[in-house]
């Protein structure tokens, strides 16, 4: 079996050097069974990719189901309570490791209604990993609340856009591509964006202040694999599947963290305050989440129709709670790629999963 | 068959369709599904089909392409750009070929307003063609200059390939398009140069020189210039002043236009809805040649004959000189039939390394690149710079002989291309100046 | 025959007119979101998902039938110049059943794609504005068809000789001279 990986990222990231990794790893556990060909960019666009699976342009990929809000709305949703880990219990540095772990958790044991949407796209959910989380990254500097009030901030999602209305700020849309400009000539103030973008999108050259601790959230990506190609294969091909899957998912989380942490160290030495944002935002940043909760279940249930958005947050709730105290002390890719494994791979009945 | 041979083979048949006169976009588009279909079936081939043509297109940053074609279809037919043409006219009416000369400066400043090429080529070819034509200007040496002098908008920031290489390679924007400025205004120079050259070699290529023009009128002459300084002062203001972005910049300066043309009472529905039309089958001939060219992309990354054309030469090099040889002819190669976003994208993974392993710096690199893919839009078979002036001058100047007249232009880009790779510094003083 | 030249170039006419609209509209929501963004600190939602997915989906695809009716799809001459004019007419011939082909594949394409995205209600969001955008994927087969239709009818009256109703005046040629 000869599968193509379709990245979403450009080549020479440290993403894309994961996938190459996770190639070599399915080919190792398959007993070079299964061989997977990655093209980073060159043959489908991020915006291409759910539509390049579903009919086998690609094999495999990092689905941004964030762009197609209308074929996932339970992922969706659930991406959206990735503002849960700011609370004050799940809040750090490695949050980002605990949500991947919760959300894959959920989504792989307890969310027929995610295999279901996943299936109608012709697909297969193997897994997902998140980013950091969104902190402020500005031209300008906030002492507190009152200074967010007028400010245009870069928000590139529904989550972001909302906390910018809730706190008194203007969202703007902007391709993340712009923003380095947008920044830099003032049509916006801040970008909400995650911390390793603050380095990859060369937001550093720009910004003088960044404000950890609000708003918060994180980009959620899922990596998919085309239904058909997914049952050509046999069950212990499958399984060698799943277990490189762990790692891809650790990996790539792993990656973010890192670049956050590299970017955190080199701000200093370039004039930028980096550091939490002011008490009384993260206060209000917390509370903004505690409502935001039922606000996204109620949303997502005018929309589409879901029931059991409040039940979600709370089994999400007691998921990360979980997770953080897996996660919290991990010092690297393979010792999280150990804990996905052991905790919710190995567990996947291989004979009827993506059926 | 092999993937590769397959790839081939489907090149060697875009080469046939389009010299048959096939429509570009098309013959791009049929090699690249029939290819897909032979390579990965009938699923996969519609696939593709259903999915590229929707997404390309819809695409925001693309949508400043009407838009500045929409300000210079403007510009153009309320007259906004006679008064500034003439002014160059009279300022450089004592240099051989002075209103040539006028619309590559004309091209270097719509350059800082615009991140491509085609963009660029589009508003100039309308303001500065028609002008030179009037003039009595060869069409070969008019639609040549104005095509090759697009090629500077993708040096001079905003740059839509210096931002993606600088996404992909992961340096600093800002760096690279401060390494841009030099290599655009370098260019600028050099496209000059070749302008006063082919002029005196050969004068009946533009009218003759007037030295009989007084400071007076000189002085004179910049009180028409106005209405496009306005345009251009409120799209520099804004795109510095933070009011707008570059892709918004398109359709401001499109308004502004509007607003510029309605204060000099040329403004009339007819022209206003004739610029429209003329807006909207130009970014359909062009876009339609991109979807094909996207196509084409997957295509020869799913056949691996992108990679083995670019490895095959790759292997050969030897020394530095060797290599960089071999990167400037497969750059000069791919630029023929691809676009040049699409070529980059194909080739950065294997090339990026391999210039990582020489200790070539990833800055210079990105510089001389987008000037080796700019050079693509230039040369036949698919020169977008050149089918976005023959879109212009309609019937009235044959493809072939805007060719023609960029072949001067192009071996200028060679010696441009050569100083750069023999004194990089050229292009690093800036960037590390403001470090 | 004449007559399915002159509804040909009735439906093209009508495409110009709406896509010439759709470019001035853009150009003016745009604008007006800058304004706003600039002036008054409200930006208009979702602008930037209404440019990509209708203006700029309507003014390529509504403008293809345009295009061809005009003769103004871009192609290289200087080989086929270089042949006697029954050899070139054959290659008009050869092109245009190309053209034909290519286009109903991309109209084909897009069908099936359109009525994916219709089933599914596609929308896609923009800030907390959720937008729909499965009405645009049609725009692709339609232009499709109109450009097939064109192509297909000229190949037909330059086979039989018949007298072709369609306006093939370039726009863009008449410029140069005024
Ligand atoms: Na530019
Ligand atoms: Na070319």
């Amino acid at each position: 079996n000869n599968l193509s990986f379709a990245g979403g990222w450009p080549p020479n990231s440290s993403p894309t050097a994961k996938i190459e990794d996770y190639a070599k790893a399915v080919e190792e556990y398959s007993n070079g069974e299964v061989s997977v060909r990655v093209f980073p960019l060159s043959l489908l666009s991020f915006s291409e990719i759910n539509a390049g699976l579903r009919d086998g342009i690609a094999d495999v990929a990092g689905n941004l189901l964030a762009y197609f809000p209308s074929e996932f709305p339970n992922l969706n949703m659930l991406a959206e309570f990735s503002e849960l880990v700011e609370l004050e219990e799940f809040s750090g540095e490695l949050s980002s490791l605990a949500f991947t772990g919760a959300i894959m958790e959920y989504v792989m044991t307890s969310c027929p209604a995610c295999m279901e949407e996943m299936s109608a796209q012709n697909q297969v959910y193997l897994g997902a990993a998140s980013t950091t989380s969104y902190v402020l990254q500005c031209a300008v500097p906030l002492t507190s609340v009152a200074d967010l009030e007028g400010k245009r901030i870069r928000a590139a999602g529904a989550y972001w856009a909302r906390w910018a209305e809730g706190v008194g700020a203007t969202p703007v849309s902007m391709s993340i591509n712009e923003t380095l400009e947008g920044l830099n000539q003032g049509v916006v103030d801040c970008t909400m964006s995650n911390t390793a973008d603050f380095v990859n999108f060369g937001f550093i050259d720009v910004v003088d202040y960044v404000y950890v601790g609000a708003p918060g959230a994180q980009f959620n990506v899922p990596f998919t694999m085309n239904k058909d190609s997914w049952n050509g294969l046999s069950d212990d091909n499958k399984g060698a599947m799943l277990r490189a899957h762990a790692k891809l998912a650790a990996d790539i989380a792993w990656v973010y963290v890192e670049e956050g942490r590299a970017g955190r160290e080199r701000a200093p030495d370039m004039g930028i305050e980096y550091g939490p944002a002011p008490d009384d935002i993260v206060a209000l940043n917390r509370e903004f989440i505690a409502e935001d909760k039922d606000a996204i279940a109620s949303i997502y249930n005018e929309r589409f129709g879901i029931t059991n958005g409040a039940e979600a947050a709370d089994a999400l709730t007691e998921l990360l709670g979980k997770w953080t105290e897996l996660t919290k002390d991990v010092s690297g890719g393979e010792e999280l790629a150990e804990i996905y494994e052991a905790e919710i791979f190995s567990k996947v009945d291989v004979s009827s999963y993506g059926k | 068959m092999t993937d590769v041979g397959i790839g081939l083979t489907g090149l060697a048949t875009l080469i046939a369709l389009i010299a048959v006169r096939v429509p570009i976009g098309i013959a791009l588009i049929g090699v690249s599904f029939t290819g897909l279909y032979v390579l990965m079936g009938p699923r996969i081939a519609w696939g593709a089909m259903s999915i590229v043509p929707y997404s390309f297109t819809s695409s925001w940053i693309l949508s400043s392409i009407p838009m500045f074609l929409f300000m210079g279809f403007i510009s153009y037919h309320t007259q906004l750009t006679r008064g500034m043409f003439n002014a160059a006219r009279i300022w450089l009416s004592s240099l051989p070929g002075g209103l040539a000369i006028a619309s590559i400066f004309g091209s270097a400043g719509f350059a800082a307003v615009s991140g491509s090429s085609i963009a660029c080529s589009a508003a100039m070819g309308r303001i500065a063609i028609p002008e030179m034509m009037k003039y009595k200007y060869h069409p070969e040496l008019a639609t040549g200059t104005v095509a090759v002098a697009g090629t500077i908008g993708a040096l001079i920031p905003p740059s839509i390939i210096l931002i993606l290489y600088g996404v992909i390679a992961q340096i600093s924007i800002t760096q690279l398009f401060l390494g841009g400025v030099v290599a655009g205004l370098m260019t600028a120079v050099g496209y000059i140069l070749v302008v006063l050259l082919r002029v005196w070699l050969n004068p009946a290529l533009a009218p003759e020189r007037d030295t009989s023009v007084s400071l007076r009128e000189k002085i004179l002459a910049l009180r028409e210039t106005w209405p496009i300084l306005l345009i251009m002062l409120g799209i520099f203001g804004g795109l510095f002043g933070g009011v707008f972005t570059p892709t918004e910049a398109g359709a401001v300066g499109a308004s502004m236009a509007c607003l510029v043309a309605i204060l000099t009472r040329q403004m009339t529905l007819g022209r206003f809805l004739t610029a429209a039309r003329e807006t909207l089958m130009t970014t359909a001939a062009l876009l339609i040649i991109a979807i094909g060219a996207s196509l084409l992309t997957r295509f020869l990354a799913l056949s691996g004959a992108g990679d083995y054309l670019s490895s095959g030469i790759l292997d050969i090099a030897s020394s530095p000189v060797l290599l960089m040889l071999g990167i400037v002819c497969v750059y000069l190669l791919m630029g023929m039939f691809l676009e040049p976003i699409g070529a980059m994208l194909l080739t950065l993974p294997i090339i990026l390394p391999v210039v990582d392993a020489a200790g070539w710096s990833l800055l210079w690199f990105g510089i001389v690149l987008t000037k080796l893919l700019e050079i693509g839009m230039i040369t036949p078979p698919i020169g977008m710079n050149v089918f976005v002036i023959k879109s212009v001058v309609g019937d009235l100047v044959k493809t072939s002989a805007i060719f023609r007249g960029v072949a001067w232009f192009i071996v200028m880009d060679l010696v441009l291309v050569a100083i750069l790779c023999t004194f990089p510094e050229l292009v690093l003083w800036l960037p590390a100046l403001v470090k | 025959m004449f007559m399915i030249g002159r509804l040909l170039s009735f439906l093209a006419k009508s495409s110009s007119l709406i896509g010439a609209i759709c470019v001035i509209l853009m150009m003016l929501h745009v604008t007006a979101d800058v304004v706003g963004r600039y002036v008054f600190n409200v930006p208009l939602p979702g602008t930037i998902v209404m440019v990509a997915n209708y203006y700029m989906i309507i003014v390529v695809f509504i403008a293809l039938g345009v295009a061809e009716e005009k003769n103004s799809h871009i192609s290289v001459e200087f080989v086929t110049d270089l042949m006697p004019p029954r050899v070139q007419t054959g290659f008009s011939v050869f092109s245009g059943i190309l053209t034909v082909g290519v286009i109903s594949v991309v109209m084909i394409g897009g069908w099936t794609e359109a009525v994916k995205k219709t089933n599914i209600g596609a929308t896609m969001e923009q800030g907390s504005q959720r937008i729909e955008i499965w009405q645009a994927y049609w725009l692709v087969p339609l232009g499709a068809a109109l450009m097939a239709l064109i192509a297909g009818y000229r190949v037909i009256t330059t086979v039989t000789g018949w007298r072709n109703g369609l306006n093939e005046t370039d726009v863009n040629a008449k410029f140069i001279n005024d």
